[in-house]
């Protein structure tokens, strides 16, 4: 049976959204015979972050095997007895020194540290089962350090599936570093001898074709899908009597200067719109991690605007996702970036079958997932409050006006993108690529 | 009964600060809070048992010999003395008001809920041996259900 080693930091229980592609990819891998080997972080990890959904564990092949390494975060370190007095008596001078600290074992902030315990378990798992493939998947890209040098070291073949990028910054849609800094180096050397390279998007990974010509045919498009919802979603006819209710369920990776002209495009539709008048606008989600969960300047904002019926409601573990959405008339897409962003937020929006507003930049990945969706009111030119108003309005018209047809076609719509139907060719693909002759590959460099 | 105290150097926002109170209050337990603003309405929107001003109370005895005193102090300003310092400062206020002396005593936990109220927590946490001290309310939440581990300096 051959062996992979899976390094996925965010996998189950993790309550982030890259553990369904993780447990997905676990899955499939394990279906197809192999025997896999997660490397990931204990929960105590988590907890400091976003903290953890053990409802995300119950979906993962039980003959996964899977290693919980002791790393944490240590600028989000609770446990103030193990500050040192510096720390306590001057957090923000020992933050930077934390920061050029991480940098110089690898050249990325806040994982850098975590390189050698990294590199060092991957290796002992090889000991213990000789490992015929190990795939990344970054963030943390330092992950990546500990692929390559088994590679390396033992010449085992590895892939990176690059949930996001690390050279692009894919909300600006700028260059993150160049090619001869430390990162850019490290970069090239990671990639130019991957198996292969997966992107969520057309565009990211167009960016890294240009980048990298030479292995422009190692670079596959692998989308992120939605996972099937424990409850399905069921939609029911809104009531103009009674109001709608708009949601938005996601993380709070928006700026705040984003909210804003979303929220006072509400207020200004409401003031127009007996329908809207009556309505609700609920926020669901992590809004800010460790210390500063529920206590982002976003949440600040929702609150100012409660008595236009805003409001925050709290995170939503995987397993109420249905009942959330079947409580809903209409979707709220807020989402950062542009081209190079796809949000697996869109995918999971899509597979409601709820009329979907895009409050986004015009230019978006997201337009990608939702051209030809049914119920889908695209985003406005610009974010401004009186062209967001037209688009709640006219979400609003949508909701109360769709036929059973237009539902079920955005329901049907939203079947196309299962995530386990868009992973499955690049697991088969990737897993038949590996061959007992690439055992040697990279001791022989 | 868990006994919280915790400590703010500004005011926290109540939706931030509630849910969690009500998390500590649903499993038994109490949080009071010493804070160096005006907390009138803070403890009774968020949920807490007694919130108290520490500032308020250096800020009288000071005013009390601020004529007899203030050569001195200008004096060790001047010097550039550990008083000048803000962190300090706090932890000196801390110290020296009598009912988060009281309170100390008697807690399970002390939570700094943001990053100026640290260095007070990390100092009555070196003199209160078996008193597990966090940052922010959550960890405490997470300690009490078995997810995380909070050291107590025993």
């Amino acid at each position: 049976m051959s062996h992979l080693i899976y390094i996925a930091i965010g996998f189950p229980p993790a309550a982030k959204s890259s553990a369904y592609r993780m447990r997905a990819t676990a899955n499939l891998f394990c279906e197809a015979g192999w025997d896999v080997t997660v490397v990931t972080i204990h929960d105590e990890g988590w907890e400091r972050e976003f903290g953890v959904d053990p409802t995300l564990s119950e979906g993962v092949d039980p003959r996964i095997s899977i290693i919980r390494l002791p790393l944490s975060r240590e600028d989000l370190e609770p446990d103030i007895r193990k500050y040192s007095e510096f720390r306590a008596r001057h957090p923000k001078a020992w933050l930077t020194d934390l920061r050029r600290r991480e940098m110089e074992s690898f050249p990325e902030p806040v994982f850098g540290l975590w390189r050698e315990a990294l590199e060092r378990s991957v290796a002992a798992v090889h000991d213990e089962r000789p490992a015929d493939l190990v795939l990344v998947s970054p963030a943390p890209n330092t992950g990546m350090a500990a692929a390559w040098k088994l590679w390396s070291d033992r010449g085992v073949p590895y892939a990176v599936d690059h949930r996001d990028a690390w050279s692009l910054h894919t909300y600006q849609g700028v260059e993150a570093f160049t090619r001869d800094s430390a990162a850019g180096q490290w970069e090239s050397r990671i990639l130019e001898n991957a198996r292969e390279l997966w992107c969520v998007n057309v565009a990211i990974a167009d960016f890294y074709r240009a980048r990298f010509p030479a292995t422009a045919d190692r670079i596959r498009v692998v989308e992120n899908g939605h996972d099937p919802f424990p409850q399905p979603v069921s939609p029911h006819r809104p009531d103009a009597e009674q109001g709608l209710t708009f949601g938005f369920l996601g993380t709070s990776n928006f700026p705040a200067d984003m909210l804003n002209p979303v929220l006072d495009g509400w207020c200004a539709a409401r003031s127009e719109d007996p329908v809207l008048a009556r309505s609700r606008l609920v926020f669901r989600g992590h809004f800010g991690a460790g210390m500063a969960r529920g206590a982002t300047r976003h949440v600040a904002a929702i609150e100012a605007r409660a008595q236009d019926r805003v409001s925050y409601g709290g995170p939503v573990s995987k397993a109420d996702l249905g009942k959330v959405y079947s409580g809903w008339d209409a979707l709220l897409l807020l989402i950062p970036g542009g081209r190079y962003v796809t949000a697996g937020k869109t995918y999971e929006y899509v597979a409601t079958g709820l009329p979907i507003m895009s409050a986004h930049a015009a230019d978006h990945g997201a337009n990608c997932v939702l051209d030809g969706y049914p119920l889908w009111v695209p985003p406005p030119e610009e974010l401004r409050a009186e062209l967001l108003a037209q688009s709640f309005s006219t979400t609003a018209r949508l909701a109360l006006e769709a036929s059973d047809e237009q539902r079920s076609d955005a329901a049907a719509f939203g079947r196309r993108f299962d995530r386990r139907t868009l992973l499955q060719p690049a697991v088969q693909a990737l897993a038949h690529s590996v061959g007992a002759s690439d055992l040697t590959e990279g001791a022989a460099r | 009964m868990t006994r919280v105290l915790a400590f703010a150097t500004a005011q926290p926002r109540i939706s931030a600060l509630g849910p969690y109170v009500t998390e500590v209050v649903d499993v038994g337990g109490e949080v009071r809070m010493a804070c160096w603003f005006d907390p009138a309405g803070t403890a009774v929107d968020a949920g807490l048992v007694e919130a108290r001003c520490v500032a308020a109370v250096q800020q009288q005895s000071e005013a009390a010999r601020s004529v007899r005193r203030s050569w001195w102090r200008r004096t060790r300003t001047k010097a550039g003395s550990e008083v000048a310092d803000p962190a300090t400062r706090r932890w000196h206020d801390a110290r020296d008001d009598p009912w988060v002396a009281r309170e100390a005593d008697s807690a399970d936990f002390f939570v700094a809920l943001d990053q100026d109220a640290v260095y007070p927590v990390w100092e009555l946490a070196r003199a209160h041996p078996g008193v597990r001290a966090s940052f922010g309310l959550h960890a405490v939440i997470s300690a009490l259900a078995g997810r995380l581990t909070l050291t107590d300096g025993r």
